[in-house]
């Protein structure tokens, strides 16, 4: 049974998000034009490994683009229910989404910058710590749909990170489509969940 | 007057003439492959094709007599003439009231097939066509207020063309599938009404359905049939094939049909959804629904045993591969379209 590198649920989300960033990735991969517009065929049963490969490499790139169109999302929200210089709550968010780093675009001086640090070192577990203990101050609603997202960005990055390593790698075919499997798998969740979390 | 023997004419006037040349021939010519393409060339005074231009056939004969098959390969479904020019024809039988309209089909493999038209787009059956059978399947009602559609198509977008069907009467992707694919589709087919369809849709291989979900499972059409006869209900498969099927009808005749190798440009779920959406709301009877499933690129081809008894008498089945017209100009078989009928559909089998 051929084992068939689905990429589909990346480009319904990515052209949800924002169907000029699909465009500009299926430009660089014309061949899966049509498999964008009309959805996956069943597959031919001689894809062969450099054909595989290439596919496992536009759902890199399509989850790369839908990492950077959630975070967009993500701190859009941030910014609309929380004050950033007094919210921990934003703070961990923005650790959690971006790294550390990303925290000094939001003004944040080194010493605060190195003190919050240390405790967003599991971003996830510290945002749903948090969220408890913020949700009498902001609206629950945005503070987990802001924490739903920076789960799913940092989610879908980590599974990217893995697949772009099987690809480099040169492991298997069915490993690199367990990997892409579970990025498509992401985005499927995450769009079906559009209307909830009010996605655009 | 003709009497016996098979006249050959077109509807292609050559410059300068008043008629189309008509051909009369003996069954023995007919056999004459070379004096056959010089003949036939005759008509047009060309080899090229001649756009529209319908070659017209008279035989005098039963088509079960051995005569026929020096005209047409029941086997192949394809003249032993040379057609080369003609892309549609006409064919006359002896003592049949109606002509059979017939088209060629440039099947990814040489010959041409050669289909009749079961209507004016896009059904279509072998030759010669068994037209009532046709009519039969145009008596069985579809009950389109009751029909349930099974979608194994794993794809938001094609689930969400199917949005318009409750969710509690329906599974509109794999998605929406708990627990035990079989048992859940089980599960459906019996809170449905038994004088209604079920139509099953998805990518095929293996004699099943593939269930394009984390861990996908396989349902054999034989398991979905079964749950079909104890509900006693209708059931329709219609499915898109995968290659893996293809090369399972290796060292069959048929396989010249498919297109076996590189990336088949096959039939996509949405590009399906919205005409069985279509055809769910629309039809009347099963012929009507056959014939909704169809368009100009994607045609439904009614093998000639249709209506074929099955399950000891109890019921009926139509099969019939859907071909897709490809950018190569060939047309390939893509996909198939199954029916099982209860014989209660037809007072009895």
């Amino acid at each position: 049974m051929s084992r068939r590198i689905l990429f589909n649920e990346l480009a319904t989300l990515l052209g949800y998000l924002n169907p000029s960033a699909l465009a500009r990735v299926v430009a660089e991969f014309p061949a899966f034009e049509a498999e964008i517009a009309l959805g996956p065929d069943a597959g031919p049963a001689e894809e062969d490994r450099k054909y595989q490969v290439e596919r496992a490499t536009f759902a890199l790139a399509l989850s790369e683009q839908v990492v950077t169109e959630v975070r967009k999302l993500t701190e859009k929200t941030i910014s609309r229910t929380v004050s950033l210089s007094s919210s921990k709550l934003a703070v961990a968010l923005i650790a959690g989404l971006g790294g550390v780093g990303t925290l000094g675009a939001f003004g944040l001086g080194k010493d605060e910058i190195g003190r919050i640090s240390g405790i967003v070192t599991s971003a996830i577990a510290v945002l749903n710590a948090t969220l408890d203990a913020m949700s009498k101050r902001y609206t629950s609603a945005e503070a987990a749909k802001a924490i739903d997202l920076s789960s799913a960005a940092i989610g879908l990055s980590n599974l990217r990170n893995e697949l772009t390593l099987l690809i480099k790698n040169e492991r298997s075919i069915d490993e690199i489509a367990n990997a892409t499997d579970k990025c498509n798998e992401l985005a499927l969740q995450l769009y079906t969940r559009k209307q909830q979390l009010r996605l655009i | 007057m003709f009497e016996k023997g098979v006249v050959a004419t077109t509807n292609f006037l050559q410059a300068g003439a008043n008629d189309a040349p008509v051909l009369i021939l003996k069954h023995e010519e007919v056999a004459d492959a070379p004096a056959m393409s010089a003949a036939l060339k005759s008509l047009l005074g060309t080899d090229a094709p001649v756009e529209s231009t319908r070659l017209k056939l008279v035989f005098d004969r039963d088509p079960a007599l051995p005569e026929f098959s020096a005209l047409f390969s029941k086997e192949d479904q394809s003249f032993l003439i040379p057609t080369n020019s003609f892309a549609h024809a006409d064919l006359y039988l002896k003592d049949k009231s109606l002509v059979y309209s017939i088209d060629r089909i440039d099947r990814p493999n040489p010959p041409p097939r050669w289909a009749a038209k079961l209507n004016d787009c896009c059904v279509k059956t072998g030759v010669p066509p068994d037209l009532d059978g046709w009519t039969k399947l145009g008596s069985v009602p579809f009950d389109r207020g009751k029909a349930q559609l099974v979608s194994l198509f794993s794809d938001s977008q094609t689930t969400e063309k199917f949005g318009s069907l409750p969710r509690a009467s329906h599974i509109r992707g794999p998605h929406e599938l708990k627990g035990d694919a079989l048992r859940a589709i089980e599960a459906l087919v019996k809170s449905g009404d038994p004088g209604s369809p079920i139509i099953v849709v998805g990518h095929t291989e293996n004699s099943g359905f593939r269930v394009e979900r984390p861990g996908g499972e396989h349902i054999s059409f034989e398991a979905l049939t079964q749950i079909a006869i104890a509900a006693d209900r209708p059931v329709f498969f219609v499915g898109c094939y995968t290659a893996d099927h293809f090369h399972s009808m290796a060292g069959k005749s048929y396989l010249r049909d498919y297109i076996v190798s590189g990336t088949l440009n096959t039939l996509h779920p949405r590009e399906m959804a919205p005409k069985i959406l279509d055809a769910m709301s629309s039809s009347s009877s099963m012929r009507e629904f056959t014939e909704r499933l169809s368009d100009e690129s994607l045609n439904v081809w009614i093998s000639n045993n249709f209506l074929r008894s099955v399950a000891e008498g109890t019921a009926r089945t139509v099969r019939a591969p859907i071909y897709k017209k490809m950018s190569d100009g060939r047309t390939s078989i893509v996909g198939f379209l199954f029916v099982y009928l209860p014989c209660k559909f037809f007072g009895g089998c």
